[in-house]
Order: structure tokens, then sequence, then C-alpha cells
């Protein structure tokens, strides 16, 4: 084994050790530290820091949060004691199941207020490691990371607009080869020794990020050390429809494409429900229809956002062209997060500490960030506008997109600039 | 072996929870022997981002005399994770009121929490909240 791919291999589980014992320390203080979300270094770290993490390192690098999984290799470690022995059902293979869950927590972020919870926060962190260790206990291979988990969709998608991709080094070794470790993994008799892809992806068929876990089975596996981590342009496997292996072309699978308007319009709609006209726009509902249920309110807001407005803006016959969504759908959610994590970055300090640290050194100035967050819109939706340019030659389809994309952009625009307001967070708490 | 290693990663991850619950301490109880009589106030009602925010305290002792010379130090925050606080002290007026003038960082519900050092050196603690309209 080369140093590179050692190098590699024991930092994946370097890192999935350090994120379990932090992943433990948030539940602990989660569930028995301070209520008060600010003095609480769960609510901190899980809503402030990973998330605006997660998107940096999409960005700057590649799905390496679902490399350091967690919960995966809690599932690795169980699968000594327990084989799993079903297959995740046929009917179940696609993304609809991760598309409601993904629904899902987003709307019981909003619900519960979870970044102001500090114990809802560790619940479901504790939810996530049983899911996933349910789930992959029962069904073989990946079945939670490709078809359910949340965070999992969420990192597929963006990081489709990474600089970095798991890929064969050579196709003509690929070629030359019969036995198919990347896929079908090592085995001795029943005895896995080494995983294959368990996302159903085929090295020499495979075509960018999406449904990569980066968990590096594939590159562990392949005999001829033929697979690593490589430079990609990014976006650039959005650029053609072309056949991915395990997934089919993105144009015929309406789940992947639903996937991209979550994703894209719940952006949105994450950044909407932080600021005044969000509940200005429920107390509108309260006074006309005499709505006073908080379910019923929030509900009405995500179909808002997630089918009336989707079904508004995008054309219906040039459909195809949805994954022209995602630079622009990607950038709204680097904007929203990079926000948070700026202005807070070092807000764990002193709660670490638990002494006095200078206010002025918690965050970045707002009149620096605000920049920074027009800056990542402006280059997504450039990125969306050049993809349409790509996907499609007709003038009238690139129009039409091309005004989708601007109002979109105008619209993400107009939520970032307005200022955030807490409201529905009151407790009753003290630190 | 494998089994074996796997057996005592989940005996540590068990152990390790049962220490951290152990080191996390219940809050001190914020019951004081003194009763203090905190009224408070704030103006304008109609706050935006840019409007200085006057907040007016009147501390008075269990027999309603007023209380002139203590210190009221305030962290202004909202439940939010990430929130930056704003520290200040209020500066005493007169006849049992102190002021300070804050200027809100985010519109919403924010959260006042004082301490209040009463001149006979006892510490109070107190909260009071208000939204903005």
């Amino acid at each position: 084994m080369n140093l590179r791919k050692k190098i590699l291999l024991n930092s994946k589980i370097l890192f999935q050790i350090l994120l379990l014992a932090f992943s433990i320390l948030l539940i602990a203080e989660g569930l028995w530290g301070s209520q008060f979300a600010p003095k609480n270094l769960t609510t901190l770290f899980v809503w402030v820091h990973y998330r605006g993490l997660l998107v940096f390192l999409l960005l700057v690098a590649g799905n390496f949060f679902c490399m350091s999984c967690p919960f995966i290799f809690v599932r690795n470690a169980l699968r000594v004691f327990i084989s799993p022995t079903k297959l995740w059902p046929k009917k179940l293979q696609n993304k609809w199941a991760g598309i409601a869950l993904f629904i899902a927590v987003l709307f019981a972020y909003e619900y519960w207020n979870l970044w102001s919870n500090p114990a809802m926060t560790a619940w479901l962190i504790i939810a996530y490691f049983a899911a996933a260790i349910v789930i992959d206990l029962t069904f073989k291979k990946a079945a939670f990371c490709k078809y359910l988990c949340p965070i999992g969709q969420f990192n597929f998608l963006s990081s489709t607009l990474s600089p970095k991709e798991v890929k064969a080094k050579s196709l003509s070794v690929c070629d030359s080869c019969t036995t198919f470790e990347c896929l079908k993994g090592v085995k001795n008799g029943d005895e896995i020794i080494k995983r294959g892809c368990e996302t159903h992806l085929f090295m020499p068929k495979k075509h960018g990020n999406l449904d990569c876990t980066f968990c590096m089975d594939c590159v562990d596996a392949c005999p001829h050390n033929n697979i690593s981590v490589q430079s990609v342009t990014p976006s650039e496997e959005l650029w053609s429809d072309s056949h991915r292996s395990g997934i089919g072309k993105l144009s015929e699978r309406f789940d992947y494409l639903a996937l991209i308007i979550v994703f894209t319009f719940g952006g949105l709609l994450n950044a909407f429900a932080m600021v005044g006209p969000a509940h200005q726009l429920k107390a509108m509902m309260k006074d006309l229809f005499s709505i006073h249920n908080e379910f019923l309110l929030l509900s009405f807001i995500f179909i808002l956002f997630l089918v009336v407005l989707p079904l508004l803006i995008i054309s219906k016959r040039n459909y195809r062209l949805i994954p022209s969504f995602l630079p622009i759908g990607f950038a709204i959610w680097l904007s929203h997060y990079s926000f948070h994590l700026l202005t807070g970055i070092l807000t764990f300090i002193p709660l670490l500490t638990k002494r006095p640290f200078p206010l002025h050194l918690m965050g970045v100035p707002m009149k620096v960030v605000l920049p920074i967050q027009y800056g990542f819109l402006f280059l997504g939706f450039v990125g969306s506008m050049g993809l349409v340019w790509i996907m499609d030659k007709k003038s009238e389809t690139r129009l039409r997109w091309w005004s989708t994309h601007t109002l979109l952009f105008l619209m993400a625009i107009w939520i970032l600039s307005l200022p955030m307001e807490m409201r529905g967070t009151f407790v009753g708490l003290a630190p | 072996m494998k089994k074996i290693a796997v057996a005592v990663l989940f005996v540590c991850v068990g152990l390790g929870f049962y220490f951290l619950k152990q080191s996390f301490t219940p809050p001190a109880s914020k019951n004081t022997a003194t009763v203090l009589d905190l009224a408070w106030t704030y103006s304008p009602k109609q706050i935006t981002l840019s409007t200085p925010v006057d907040f007016s305290f009147t501390l008075k002792d269990s027999a309603g005399k007023n209380i002139d010379a203590a210190k009221i130090e305030i962290e202004a925050t909202m439940n939010h994770s990430g929130m930056v606080p704003i520290f200040t002290e209020a500066s005493f007026i007169k006849d049992g009121v102190y002021s300070t003038r804050i200027t809100l960082t985010m519109l919403g519900e924010w959260i006042l929490f004082l301490t209040i050092t009463l001149p006979n050196g006892e510490t109070i603690k107190k909260e009071v909240t208000f939204t903005t309209e």
C-alpha cells in the first residue's frame, strides 16, 4: 500500500473517532449542560460551527464530512456482531424517503427552534445515530447514507460543486480489470475483508460526486491502486447529462430533480424563516384565517416555498435544466451559514474557558461578513447562469432559465440583506 | 479480536457518558435572603437596529425604600447559538433609579441578565425579557 493511500485511509478512521468523541461530548452538553443556547456548546457547535465548516469544506475540498461520519463508524463497529441480511426494498431505492427526511429536519429545526434548544439538538444527534444503526444493521450496504440521511443528501448535492472527486486514475486499468473489487469488495466466503462501494457506484462508470460518501472503501479495495482523490473543475459533472453509475441520467431521475428543488428552495426558506417578513407572514395568516396553530402556520410557509414557488418559477418544459439550480442553491446555504459561522466564530472561547473574552474578537464584523455573503451569492448566480449556457443551446430555454435564476438570486439577496429577528425562542431559561 | 475491541469501545463510550453526567453540576439556586423589588422600563417602544434604547431600572428593598448605592451589571443577549452578547452597566440617576443605553444588534426577543450588587455587598441575579415591536 503506498504512503498516500495509507495516510488517507488512516485519517478517515482518525477523523471518525474524533467526531465520535465530539458527538458524545455534544450529546452530554446538550442534555446536561446549560439549556440557554448562547451558553451551550452543543447548540453553538452544531448550528454555528459544524454547519459553517461543512459548507466551507465542501466548497474548498469535497465531501470529507461524510468520510468522517461517526454514525458510520459506530455502524461498522456493530456490524462485527450483527451482519445485515436484507436488501433495501426495491421500491425505496430512490431519494423520495431522503427528501421527506430532509424536509422533516428543516421543519423540526423551525418548529422546535432547534438553534435555541440544546436538549432537542442532543436528541437530534442521538436520533441520527439510532437511525443509522437500526437501518444499516437491518439492511446491507449503505442504505442509510444513500437513501435516507438528510445530511448525506445535502452533502451529495453540494459536493457536485467541490473541487475534489474520488476517481479512477486510469480508465484503461479499469478496462483490464475483471474482478471489480471497487464495487463488490473483497470477501472470504461470507466474511467481508474489504468493502466495495456501498452506494453502488462502479468506478469506471462513476461520474462526479453525486452519492459518493468519500468513504474510501473503493480506494482500499482496488488491488491496482487505481483510485484516488483527484482535482476536478467544480460543477463539471453537471455540464452534460451523461449516464451515472448507480443513478442513471439525472434528467430521467425525478427523485433527484425533486431533491435539487428541495435543496435549493429549502435554503431560501431556511434563511427566510430568520427574518422579519417570515414573522409578518405568519401574523398575516393568523389574522386572515384565524389559524393559531404553529404547526399549520409553518406548514403553510413550507408549502409556499417548497411547492408553490418552484411551480411558479420553474419551466416545466425544460425541467432537465433543474440541476442548474445547484450553484445558486449551494450559494444560498453557504451565504447563510457563513454569516452564522463568521459572526460567532470565537463565541465558544468564553464558554470553554469560563473567562471573559473581548467582544470584538468573538466574531467578524458585519461590514466584512456582508460582502462575503453577497460574493458567495454572486458566484453561485454566475455558476447557475453559466450552467444554463452550457446545458442548453436554445435561446428561448436559456432566457427562461436565466430569468428563473435571476429571480432566485434577487430573492436571496433581499432575504440576506434583512436583519435577523429571533422570535418564538423564549422558554424562561437562565444560564 | 475485533469483537473484543468493539466491546471495549462501547464500554468506554458508556463510561464516558457516566462520567460526563457526573461532571455537570446543577446551576446554583438563585434564591437569596434579601427580597428585592425591581421595576424596569425601556424607551422608545418602536425599536429599529439603529435606535439606541434607554433602559431604566428601579430598585427598592422589601420595605419599599429606594436602594441608591447598588451596582447593576447587564448582559443583553438573545436565545440563539452564536449570539455575541452586549455587556454594559447601568448608572445611578436618583431615587433608586438606574439607567443605561443599548443599541440592539438584532430585532426580536431579548433577555437582560442583571447582576445587582447591593450596598452590603450581596449579589442578586435577575433576568428581564422584552420583544421588539
